[in-house]
């Protein structure tokens, strides 16, 4: 069977997109939706169907994880509200590794006791790699106001994993 | 943007050390990533067959009314029958004579012979004897030499020893043939007096 060499470097350039992107895009789609894998994949896979490739891929991402999160989410509280209060998110979002000087389990609360304006602002800049330009493109504010919430964002966790050690001591 | 202070910079590279968790299988998103690709790209390959089969018949058609416009504009304009009658008849007027009731010059001198015929005296002499094998132009031509008396003085025939044909009043469809030459010659007629004279 013949190869096709375009196609090949092709498939090369989507396994590293994959393989870059997804960590992050799955972390954003947690801030809304619980079934953050499946809207991942179904992203990755509206994007591979694009008969013509968008020019910002990321940011294109993040913009269809975050319409289909925010989907599923609706759809996720109209059918088990309930179900849903009983076991909200108490999986950690951060993978464990030797020598981290923060705990996982206190980022994740952190994190999750931000307004949500302020938490996809974080994630996208700082586990997404995306600009304010970007940020702003995706959520509708201007690139300012991204930054101005990034940087509150900064400091409202770092106050807060400076409380919740001592809390849990307690 | 303004820029971060120092110590939240710190914070921001101490963030950013931990990766984010996630279950998504990647190999079988890989896979499925391939075949959505293959997918698509055949699907463009039949979209741009398809677009190009649309474009070829749509500018066939273009083409095909292009040349009927144009074969209408070329062609005579529509005119009402007593127009089209007039025309007919003056088309009938000016054309050459193949029609089969009008003759050509020729024709039209052989039929005025020898009233009007410039040609040589002679001419009766070379049409006897041109038909000398017919039998009717030999006993003629016998007749004329017995009343005429010695020699061929009799075959010294002028045109004016020939009465001038009226015109016909209406064209013939074809040349006289020899046999009606000789018919109208070897006639019995009183208006040849001249035979016999």
């Amino acid at each position: 069977m013949m190869r096709n060499p375009s196609r090949d470097a092709k498939t090369l350039r989507d396994t590293d997109l994959i393989r870059r992107l997804a960590p992050g895009l799955v972390l954003y789609a947690r801030q809304w939706s619980r079934n953050a894998e499946d809207v991942v994949q179904d992203a990755f896979l509206k994007l591979f169907r694009q008969q013509v490739q968008p020019d910002n891929v990321s940011a294109w991402l993040y913009r269809v994880v975050r319409h289909d999160a925010m989907n599923s989410a609706r759809s996720d509280s109209r059918r088990d509200r309930h179900e849903r209060l009983a076991s909200e998110f108490r999986q950690t979002w951060f993978e464990p590794a030797p020598g981290q000087s923060l705990d996982i389990e206190i980022v994740t609360d952190a994190l999750q006791s931000q307004p949500l304006e302020l938490r996809e602002t974080i994630v996208a800049r700082l586990w997404g790699g995306l600009s304010f330009d970007e940020i702003a493109l995706i959520t509708g504010a201007s690139p300012s106001t991204a930054s101005r919430r990034y940087r509150a964002g900064l400091e409202a966790l770092r106050e807060q994993l400076r409380v919740l050690p001592e809390e849990k001591d307690k | 943007m303004n820029e971060l202070p120092d110590d939240l910079r710190a914070f921001e590279a101490s963030l950013s050390q931990i990766s984010p968790k996630s279950s998504l299988d990647t190999d079988r998103l890989i896979f499925e990533s391939g075949y959505a690709a293959a997918i698509a790209d055949r699907k463009a390959r039949q979209t741009a067959r398809a677009t190009v089969t649309i474009v070829g018949s749509a500018l066939a058609g273009v083409a095909a009314t292009l040349m009927a416009v144009f074969a209408l504009r070329t062609q005579d304009p529509p005119m009402p029958p007593s127009a089209a009658v007039a025309n007919d008849t003056q088309r009938q007027d000016a054309s050459p004579s193949t029609d089969v009731n009008s003759e050509s010059p020729r024709v039209a001198e052989r039929r005025a012979w020898p009233a009007s015929s410039p040609r040589s005296p002679l001419i009766a002499n070379e049409f006897v004897e041109a038909s000398a094998d017919s039998f009717g132009t030999l006993r003629w031509r016998q007749r004329l030499i017995q009343s005429a008396g010695d020699g061929d003085v009799a075959l010294d025939i002028l045109p004016d020893s020939f009465p001038s044909r009226p015109a016909a009043s209406e064209p013939r469809a074809a040349l006289p043939t020899n046999l009606q030459w000789q018919r109208e010659l070897l006639r019995d007629d009183s208006s040849r007096e001249w035979v016999n004279s």
